[in-house]
């Protein structure tokens, strides 16, 4: 063993002041498998943890991070470390983290706070996945100190959500019994966290909130079994079944919300509708726990108060979501039917086709906030199918037509008008639609050209198109301008205007700066609908120039940008050439310019068209045996004659030849044969139309064919014939070469036709 | 002394030279003599006639004041045109003379009109190329103030779908459909209320049966695809139609990409609640026929079912042609 590496012992030794760069190079040097060796457990790794474990206890926090990196490489990248040692580190990780878990504030206000809870808990995770599923080191190692580490997380978690829920969730998940004594103190954390701080969490923390406080559900199972098998041993019990009242008790709170709402909208207009709403799933006994969520209080006389409505209902669609989209260790019933009609019925809340109470018509103001959450209210029927549509795919194969109907009643409508749709809606609604639109690209890759209903496709498009303009935020200043400057005439007012101008200046002469641009994500979901939109119907024209012109547009401002075009983008210039609609010409040409640089194998091909190679030989292949042998007699004949034809080529014959042969090598015998008449006389005719003047000679060639065996001598006198016609015409000096052509036109007539005649036999 | 001298040198360059009568002035120093003596003076073929034959010459009086400069030059155009089909005075030709539509004599416009029938059977495809221009001034026409003018639009009109129907009816199908029925005294457009009550004053039967017959000719070629059109040009509608078929190939015609708009900067309406559901069928694209006939149904059908009726009941001329579209109509529409 040639062993050219550093001793762990001085690693170890250096760690203690190692900073910097000294600090990565000694974690770099550590993975290196030559410390995978048992012979150094004792000696020299035992030195190393020692060391590490010094610096895990030690007061200095720089000590203390250095140890949690140091052990997490060690554990990671050394399994004979993480198997000896590896609950010695866990532990010792885990005490720092309790203790300074008790002092958190203090420590948090330090500067470095918050990154040594996140090493912390972060290093400890990792240790914790590590040593998991692995039998002996989970069970000696892990499971005794989850019972200590699990508390202290939770107590964490309630001022740390973002770092600790991710790890909680993995315990729970995994650990469930171990979990059990502790589930009603994470409850209270929970729905502390969801009642108080959670639309102060980001968008991922509010996630893992509603997932962790899903997966208490996976615990109760054996309680309720244990309680129910006495008395009811005969009702099957499924494993879903905590579950699934989770479930059902968050779905049963959308309902006397959705009667709230009854107070805004005149629902009487509706009576599907109101089916509909009656039939949506009610908890019969209601629960304590399922009622932790604190009433609302709405006031019509304070109409912003009216937003909690979209707030709460956005809340319990994420909790829902968590129920039905969490991957699961047994099987869950999921109540589609009743979540598709709760869906229907959040997007049938809408004033499009219902009239609003007459009572509340007069305030602008509260009008002005319920046309506001009405959308938003409409909106989590669809973030609902998203996530439906995403997770079970085709299982809602059958709900998908329904989905579209009920998109359209969330496209916005000018009032008065005929299905004119109301642009400055759609604009104030566009991260609202880049979810239709991702909902829609996942249905109509299921559905597809059945779908009959184009109506809101043709829409969509339309909304599509003007969401993917830039918006310019001042085109409503300059028309507000107008019309005051018009209105104030010439009054005293010169002075105070100027000052505003001054300011305003950017405004008139760069009003280009002042507008969104679309993301790269959003083009992306654009593309995708557009490009199913023309691979499955035939657009009316003015959405089809719009889209082409928007894709031409588009496509040259991002090449100009990024220096090549998106992918998406040429994906639906493909589908525009491709799919011309009703145009008479296909955009192929300025396709073509656009993707000048790169290599697109479709257009490629849209530009040189090429006939299969293997094509003509298959077109005449002989059928029968029998019909083969005559074929034969005809093919040898035939092969004279085209060889009769050679004098004519003016190419060199023996490089003529030699193609023959190759040709004859790469072809197999059978198919050769009479496509190779086919090929040959189509030379013949060539040549003759190109060189031979005389309309006689064509007419003796084209009898050559039809000719017999026994006339093959008269075609090569009418060919040689046709060859002294030919030096007439031309100015070249072939007649020296005449008789040499003539020698040599004759002695491979021959020799051909016994060759391959030799080579049909052999086959 | 030398400093003497200098000082000298000095003060007579700034010496200032008495300017005395009756001699010339000093020249300059530094003056380039710019005289030059030659014996003989050739001058290349002085023709003040440059080319009898040229005719960009005459482009400009096609503007002329006089009716018969105007008409004559119209003519002499006509005659040349055999010639020049393929060179590039057709363009400047064309810009210059399609004005013409609006001129006042009727004359003008007649000749007019046969010079546009000389080119169209010579080259259709030069007018392809100028029907955006043509369809502006058409349009100009059926708004025209003076009554003849407007009249006679749509004999323009007629002749221009003769040679280029489908350009017509693809670009201006809505903006085409307005003129006419303005000029019948149907009108949408303005609510021009006292124009056609002129009109309909001064209804003469043979105007009304030319415009009848413009609108049948757009209604023709703009609702129905070559199958339906008609027999009587059955080879060129199989033309037509392998055209539709080859997307890929290069088109036979000029500008094929020109609805995209891709470098036309296109006004925005500024209110469009404003000018309501006009503004918005004319902002439409009418490429495809289902297009053109929703729209034609949505717009314009009902009117032109309830004034057909009436011109019918009057008989005449006009009842003839009045009965003819209604018979189109009723074959495309229902």
């Amino acid at each position: 063993m040639s062993e050219e590496f550093i001793a762990a012992s001085t690693l170890a030794k250096s760690l203690e002041f190692a900073q910097g760069n000294d600090f990565h190079a000694i974690l770099t040097t550590l993975r290196s498998p030559a410390y995978i060796n048992e012979q150094l457990l004792k000696s020299e790794l035992g030195f190393l943890v020692t060391k590490i474990l010094k610096l895990l206890r030690s007061s200095n926090d720089f000590d203390l991070w250095k140890g949690c990196h140091t052990s997490v490489v060690v554990c990671a990248y050394n399994p004979l470390i993480l198997s000896a040692h590896g609950g010695q580190l866990l532990a010792a990780i885990y005490s720092k983290l309790e203790q300074k878990t008790s002092f958190y504030s203090s420590v948090i206000s330090s500067s470095h706070g918050k990154e040594l809870f996140n090493t912390l808990v972060s290093s400890m995770a990792i240790i914790i996945d590590l040593t998991k599923n692995k039998p002996t080191l989970s069970r000696e190692a892990l499971v005794p100190k989850l019972k200590a580490i699990i508390p202290t997380l939770i107590t964490l978690s309630q001022y740390e959500p973002k770092l600790v829920l991710p790890v909680l969730q993995k315990i729970l998940k995994r650990n469930n019994t171990t979990f059990k004594p502790f589930i009603n103190k994470f409850r209270t954390v929970l729905t502390n966290l969801i009642i108080s701080d959670y639309a102060s969490l980001d968008s991922k923390t509010q996630k893992s909130v509603c997932e962790n406080f899903a997966y208490l559900h996976l615990l109760k199972i054996q309680v309720s079994n244990t309680n129910d098998d006495e008395t009811q041993a005969h009702h099957k019990v499924y494993p879903d079944a905590n579950w699934r009242t989770g479930l059902l008790s968050i779905l049963s709170q959308f309902k006397p919300i959705i009667q709230l709402c009854e107070e805004i909208l005149d629902f009487e207009q509706d009576n599907e509708l109101q089916k509909l709403i009656a039939a949506l799933p009610v908890n019969a006994e209601s629960h304590n726990e399922t009622e932790f969520l604190p009433r609302m209080k709405l006031d019509f006389n304070a109409p912003l108060s009216l937003w909690e409505i979209p707030q709460r209902l956005s809340l319990l669609v994420d909790m829902l979501v968590a129920f039905i989209s969490l991957p699961t260790p047994f099987p869950i019933r999921v109540p589609l039917g009743g979540i598709n009609s709760l869906c229907e019925v959040l997007l049938g809340v809408s004033n499009k086709y219902l009239p609003l109470k007459k009572e509340l018509r007069r305030d602008n103001e509260l009008n002005g906030v319920i046309n506001n959450i009405l959308p938003q209210i409409q909106f989590q029927g669809i973030k609902l199918w998203e996530i439906i549509v995403s997770k079970y795919g085709k299982c809602g194969l059958s709900l998908f037509e329904g989905i579209l109907s009920s998109i359209e009643l969330f496209i916005p409508l000018k009032k008065k008008s005929n299905n004119e749709i109301d642009f400055n809606v759609v604009g104030s609604l566009k991260s609202e639609f880049f979810a239709v639109f991702r909902l829609i690209n996942m249905i109509m890759s299921h559905l597809g050209h059945q779908l009959s209903t184009v109506s809101v496709i043709s829409q969509l498009i339309d909304v599509a198109l003007f969401l993917s303009r830039d918006k310019t935020l001042i085109d409503s200043l300059f028309k507000n301008r107008k019309s005051n400057t018009k209105q104030q005439g010439k009054t005293k007012q010169s002075k105070k205007t100027k000052n505003n101008e001054g300011a305003f200046s950017d405004i008139y002469t760069h009003p280009e700066l002042f507008v969104f641009k679309n993301s790269m994500s959003w083009f992306n979901e654009i593309n995708e609908f557009l490009i199913t939109a023309l691979n499955n119907w035939i657009l009316p024209s003015t959405p089809h120039i719009q889209i082409l012109k928007y894709s031409i547009t588009q496509s040259l401002r991002l090449k100009e940008k990024f220096g090549y075009i998106p992918e998406t983008f040429v994906d639906l210039l493909r589908c525009e050439v491709l799919h011309p609609g009703n145009e008479r010409v296909s955009i192929l040409p300025i396709a073509i310019s656009l993707l000048k640089g790169s290599n697109d194998d479709m257009f490629e091909l849209l530009c040189h068209p090429k006939v299969p190679v293997g094509m003509v030989y298959q077109l005449h292949k002989p059928l029968d045996s029998g019909e083969e042998e005559e074929e034969r007699g005809s093919t040898s004949e035939s092969e004279t004659i085209t060889n009769g034809s050679y004098p004519h080529a003016s190419t060199d014959l023996k490089t003529f030849r030699a193609l023959e042969n190759l040709e004859n090598v790469s072809i197999p015998g059978p198919e050769r044969a009479v496509p190779k008449l086919d090929d040959e006389t189509a030379v013949f005719k060539k040549r003759t139309v190109e060189e031979i003047t005389g309309k006689e000679s064509g007419s003796v060639n084209k009898k050559v064919k039809v000719m017999e065996e026994t006339i093959v001598e008269g075609a090569k006198e009418s060919t040689t014939e046709v060859i002294v016609t030919q030096t007439e015409t031309e100015a070249r000096s072939i007649e020296d070469s005449e008789d040499e052509e003539d020698d040599e036109f004759e002695i491979p007539a021959i020799e051909l036709s016994d060759e391959e005649g030799g080579d049909e036999k052999e086959e | 002394m030398t400093k003497s001298r200098k000082q000298k040198q000095k003060k007579k360059d700034f010496l200032r030279k008495k300017l005395k009568v009756g001699k010339p002035k000093e020249k300059a120093s530094n003056a380039t003599d710019t005289s030059f003596v030659s014996k003989t003076i050739s001058i290349r073929n002085q023709h003040l006639d440059q080319d009898p034959h040229d005719l960009t010459k005459r482009l400009t009086l096609l503007k002329h004041h006089n009716i018969n400069v105007r008409k004559e030059t119209l003519i002499k155009f006509q005659k040349s045109i055999p010639s020049i089909i393929n060179s590039r005075l057709m363009t400047p030709l064309l810009t210059q003379s399609i004005p013409l539509i609006c001129d006042e004599s009727q004359q003008v416009r007649q000749g007019l009109i046969d010079l546009i029938d000389e080119i169209g059977s010579r080259d259709a495809e030069i007018l392809k190329l100028h029907c955006n221009i043509f369809v502006l001034y058409i349009n100009m026409a059926m708004t025209h103030i003076v009554t003849q003018i407007q009249a006679d639009s749509t004999k323009f009109l007629s002749h221009l779908l003769k040679f280029c129907s489908d350009e017509v009816v693809r670009k201006s199908w809505v903006k085409l459909l307005n003129g006419v029925y303005g000029v019948l005294g149907w009108g949408q457009v303005g609510k021009n209320e006292s124009a056609s009550v002129v009109q309909t004053k001064k209804r003469n039967a043979k105007y009304v049966s030319i415009h009848l017959s413009a609108l049948y000719t757009l209604v023709e070629y703009g609702c129905q695809d070559e199958s339906a059109r008609g027999d009587n040009d059955a080879a060129q509608s199989l033309e037509h139609t392998s055209e539709l078929r080859n997307p890929y190939l290069i088109p036979e015609y000029p500008q094929p990409f020109e609805h995209l708009k891709l470098f036309t900067r296109e006004l925005k309406v500024k209110d469009a609640a404003a000018n309501g559901a006009n503004a918005a069928l004319l902002s439409l694209a009418t490429q495809d026929i289902d297009t053109r006939r929703a729209a034609f149904s949505e717009q314009f059908l009902p009117i032109v079912r309830k004034q057909i009726e009436i011109i019918i009941k009057e008989g005449g001329e006009c009842g003839k042609s009045a009965n003819n579209l209604k018979k189109l109509l009723a074959k495309v529409f229902d």
